[in-house]
């Protein structure tokens, strides 16, 4: 067994309470890379295993700025410098008359990023990965809640993960072949 | 109507779910094997509308615009009114699916993914009346800014121009909004599916979602900022087609009023879209356990407070003309009351206003049926609105010599039960391939809701 590489060390836990236990126990034992899966989302586990997420709505919000700013300007371009229209004798920067186009846009591109972001950040689109070839893996996308220690973990260690998870109650604890 | 198996108002579950219930019965219309014999029955007849839509289009494409009844000085008839309609129909489900998201009201778990598939195609035939309504429709893209030979630039100053950029962007922005919410669920349907096309189609969508914790905290913050920048977005998206009138001189349309009250129709025909199709798809797809009596209460209340709103600046729009006291205004207000569209006008006040009271009723909120009806009134009470705004201020303008009364021809009623044709295929197809509730929501209800595995 221990001569195959694993990509962790999977357990299937009964019900939030029993996964947030494990998922604490885990950390205390000083597990790191480690991840939960589950068919809906549970906010302490995301507090635990991650952390608030800065990097994407920051850059999300920049994008935003960056279309709308930059479209005002392709604005003020088109109808002030390049192909300046005289309206009625009104200043050639009309620049409240800009402002719903730049902000239409700036909205799409900080829509397009915080979009955009979610895949590139979550690594996705990505079809093949070791759980999914684990046997009742699927049921993580409908009832059953999953509780993951990668091998890459400095303190990966088979045995004692395996305890910790019976102490826990895991239901079933499976051995994920990289 | 609401009996014990239905669940009971104050709950957003019915009695016996499970998460492995939920995801049975969600899923179940989209796997199975064939569908139902009532999705073909309407997909034939929303197919035959639709053919109707592409026979009047294509004969638009080859005569011209002069098919229609439109002339000078109403340049603006059917197309327009169906435009507005369409898109306030759109925007009713994003301030559903969008606006509610921010407030964690959790009836909306189970009325969003039907919210965001209306917002869609009524945004695809909203999308279609602009480019119809063109004289010459081949060169709609010289409304994007492009560098071109007559190096000309498209007019940023005009409100017309405003709102292709409302247009196209919120269409883009609704259908990032719309699949990303569903990533989840293409998830659950990739596991399900049984057939190897079904797991590759599912499979492909759902990315290699694996509901890891980093990923839900990704999907969260990047949906919710996506619902907290289409919150405005929808709202901004009907000021500018209320702007698109307002910044007209013409009676009865230079309004500073038009922006807010465009947006309160746009959310009150959006619900009523919402609830009308609720209902059957609730019915036929045996999904009472999820959408209970306490979501067809939620949204009557809904529908009644944006009827009330509605009704207030429907009374502001009584009161200028005769404050203001303009010749031109009083004339346009008369011809509203009283014109060659009067019928029109009441039967407006009579869907939209007096009928929705009854809404007042617990009872009426609870009886699908009325419920149904009622949507079904305010939906076309909606279209005369934008029918009235758009005739009655053109068809007797300043000038008495050129009114003009506008008559719908054949192909005027032909692109509008089109559109409705297109609408409808196109809502079918999502109900037979895409779960119409969202599975991962309704999961989080039932977890916290304590029914259990």
């Amino acid at each position: 067994m221990t001569a195959e590489r694993l990509y962790g060390v999977l357990a299937e836990f009964d019900g939030t309470d029993a996964l947030l236990a494990a998922v604490r126990a885990a950390h205390k034992a000083g597990a790191r890379r480690l991840d939960s899966y589950t068919p809906f989302p549970v906010e302490p586990l995301e507090e635990l295993i991650t952390g608030t997420q800065r990097l994407l709505p920051v850059l999300a919000f920049a994008f935003g700025m960056l279309g709308l700013l930059g479209f005002f300007l392709l604005e003020y371009w088109f109808a002030a410098v390049n192909y300046p229209l005289n309206i009625g004798g009104r200043p050639l920067n009309s620049w409240p008359a800009f402002v719903p186009s730049c902000f239409e846009v700036g909205l799409i591109w900080a829509v397009g990023a915080a979009f955009v972001l979610f895949f590139a950040l979550s690594r996705m689109p990505r079809l093949s990965h070791p759980l999914h070839a684990v046997p009742g893996f699927d049921r993580a996308s409908q009832d059953a809640l999953f509780l993951c220690v990668e091998a890459e973990d400095p303190n990966f260690d088979r045995d004692r993960l395996h305890a910790l998870f019976r102490r826990h109650r895991a239901i079933r604890i499976v051995d994920v072949p990289a | 109507m609401a009996d014990a198996t239905e669940g009971s108002v104050g709950r957003v579950l019915g009695a016996p779910a499970t998460l492995r219930s939920a995801t049975e019965a969600v899923s179940r219309p989209v796997l199975g094997a064939a569908a139902p014999r009532w999705w073909w029955a309407a997909l034939a007849i929303a197919g035959v509308f639709l053919l109707v839509l592409l026979i009047a289009a294509g004969n638009l494409f080859a005569a011209g615009i002069g098919i229609w009844g439109v002339n000078i000085p109403v340049a603006w008839g059917f197309a327009l009114a169906n435009y507005v309609w369409w898109i306030g129909i759109a925007s009713g489900g994003t301030i559903i699916s969008a606006l509610f998201y921010l407030t964690h009201s959790e009836w909306r778990a189970a009325t969003n993914r039907i919210a965001e598939s209306i917002t869609l195609w009524a945004a695809a035939c909203a999308g279609l009346m602009p480019i119809f309504h063109l004289g010459r429709q081949g060169l709609f893209f010289w409304l994007f800014p492009y560098p071109n030979v007559m190096t000309v630039w498209p007019q940023f100053r005009s409100p017309l121009l405003w709102d292709f950029f409302a247009l196209i962007c919120y269409i883009a922005a609704s259908i990032l909004f719309w699949y990303l919410g569903a990533v989840p669920d293409f998830a659950t349907l990739r596991d399900r599916a049984t057939t190897w096309g079904r797991q590759l189609f599912y499979g492909v969508l759902a990315a290699g979602w694996r509901g890891s914790a980093r990923q839900w905290k990704l999907f969260r913050t990047s949906y919710s900022i996506m619902a907290a920048l289409l919150a405005p977005m929808v709202m901004s998206v009907h000021s500018v087609v209320g702007l698109d009138f307002a910044g007209g001189l013409t009676p009865g349309w230079h309004s500073t009023q038009f922006p807010p009250y465009f947006v309160f129709g746009a959310v009150y025909s959006g619900i009523a879209t919402v609830l009308m199709l609720m209902i059957p798809v609730r019915r036929l797809y045996r999904l009472e356990a999820y959408i209970t009596p306490h979501h067809f209460n939620v949204l009557g209340k809904l529908m009644l407070a944006c009827g009330l709103m509605l009704t207030y600046a429907y009374a502001f729009e009584a009161f200028t003309p005769y404050y203001g006291q303009s010749t031109y205004d009083i004339h346009m207000y008369q011809n509203r009351l009283f014109g060659t569209y009067a019928w029109a006008f009441w039967a407006k006040v009579a869907f939209n206003c007096i009928l929705p009271q009854l809404l007042w009723l617990p009872a009426v909120r609870l009886n699908q049926v009325a419920l149904f009806g009622l949507s079904l009134l305010i939906i076309i009470g909606m279209w005369l609105e934008r029918y009235i705004i758009v005739l009655t201020s053109l068809y007797q303008d300043f000038l008495p010599s050129a009114w003009y009364v506008f008559r719908a021809t054949f192909w005027d009623w032909a692109t509008l039960l089109g559109s409705v044709g297109l609408f409808f295929t196109g809502f079918l197809v999502v109900l037979r391939l895409v779960p119409i509730l969202s599975i991962a929501e309704v999961r989080e209800l039932i977890d916290r809701h304590g029914a259990g595995r």
